[in-house]
């Protein structure tokens, strides 16, 4: 057993060393404290540049949402063979296989025209088309594009592209080289004005 | 067996109102006052005698670090030995000690523990019933050990415990029935109890 006074200055010695350790802790504590907080404003001022950015449409998405419902093809789509050879089966083949088509779904793909998308249709030189596009899509609230088997038909493929105004839907449908606008006639356009359309509802799906 | 307890509780508390007015010295007179039956108490729980000097010192550094949790509203002894109960609670908790009895080999002891164990312990009577207590529940241990050991009331031992003075009532009276059983085995009679 220790004496009396190894007691007393066991007892204070401890007492420093748990004094000690508390300050240590108090001190710790506010550090974490203030680096916590600053933390805290460092990302409030990042999230509020980030939220100007995108009021100014700095962003390069500067649509809205996009929403997407997956349907499926229950079997491969037809390829398409005509005078002009497999080219334009391929295409589309190519467009089925990258996972972009969807016969059986709607509103595959809402989103307002965006500005790159104009500018690519602008690019184009041949300007009927061009400006057929834009004035097709210009005003439109949102555009869902979907593809359809024509029922009976094995050779054609139907791209239906859906704008909206409002509660107003106006769609056009491309096959082949004919283009329909709502439930107008079928048009027979130039092959390079149904490929316009055609490319047009590919960018709006890979958007 | 009761009574001469206050003076000693009169001076705890006095001098724990001195160190408070910054009186130097005057929580060597604390410590003076209540360190053995730390000690002593503390023995009951853990089987190492150095630990239960360490956790005796832990109590007074308790004290120290947090001078003004204890408002004068019991006894400094009462708040003491809730302390030291606590700790040596925590202590077993974190040794994972079964609680059995402990008994002593009389080889552990030192002659500096043989002589504080005398100046405690008093007669050979007294160290009898000692034993005997060891062989209790700790729960009896701890009643018999505040009432008879401490001389505190049922409501102080209760406030240590952790228990109503009602619960402390039965409890003393269970341990001492078992008590007597155990000493009636060593070959100790009625005659002659304090």
């Amino acid at each position: 057993m220790k004496d009396r006074t190894e007691t007393v200055r066991s007892i204070r010695r401890k007492s420093l060393a748990v004094l000690a350790r508390r300050k240590r802790r108090r001190r710790l504590a506010a550090r974490v404290g203030m680096a916590a907080a600053a933390c805290v404003v460092l990302a409030v001022v990042v999230l509020r540049a980030a939220a100007m950015r995108r009021m100014k449409g700095e962003c390069p998405d500067d649509g809205g949402f996009d929403s997407m419902t997956a349907g499926g093809f229950t079997e491969a789509p037809p390829r398409l063979k005509d005078a002009q050879g497999e080219r334009r089966g391929e295409e589309i083949d190519s467009v089925y296989n990258a996972g972009y088509l969807y016969p059986d779904s709607v509103n595959l793909y809402t989103r307002p025209p965006s500005k790159e998308r104009l500018l690519r249709a602008e690019r184009k030189q041949d300007r009927p088309q061009i400006d057929r596009v834009n004035d097709w899509i210009s005003g439109a609230e949102s555009i869902a594009a979907e593809a359809r088997s024509d029922v009976g038909s094995a050779q054609a493929v139907t791209y239906v592209v859906e704008r909206r105004y409002g509660q107003t839907v106006t769609t056009v449908r491309v096959r082949q080289n004919q283009v329909q606008f709502g439930d107008g006639e079928w048009l027979t356009v130039s092959e390079e004005e149904a490929q316009a359309f055609r490319q047009m509802m590919r960018d709006i799906l890979e958007a | 067996m009761r009574g001469g307890m206050r003076p000693r509780m009169k001076i705890g508390e006095s001098s724990y109102r001195r160190f408070l007015a910054g009186e130097e010295g005057a929580f060597d007179t604390v410590i003076d006052t209540y360190h053995e039956s730390l000690i002593f108490f503390i023995r009951r729980y853990v089987r190492s005698l150095d630990d239960a000097e360490d956790l005796a010192e832990d109590c007074f550094v308790e004290l120290l670090v947090h001078p003004y949790r204890y408002h004068f509203k019991g006894s400094l002894k009462t708040y003491l030995f809730t302390i030291a109960r606590n700790k040596a609670v925590d202590y077993l908790r974190h040794h994972s000690l079964i609680e059995t009895i402990p008994t002593d080999a009389p080889s552990e002891k030192s002659a500096a523990y043989e002589s504080f164990e005398h100046r405690v312990l008093q007669n050979e009577r007294r160290k009898a019933v000692d034993d005997a207590v060891g062989r209790l529940n700790e729960a009896m241990r701890t009643v018999i050990h505040l009432i008879y050991f401490e001389e505190m009331s049922y409501e102080e031992a209760g406030r240590v415990m952790g228990k109503s003075r009602k619960q402390v009532e039965n409890l003393a009276y269970r341990a001492r029935k078992e008590l007597r059983a155990i000493l009636t085995e060593e070959g100790w009679n009625d005659e002659g109890q304090d």
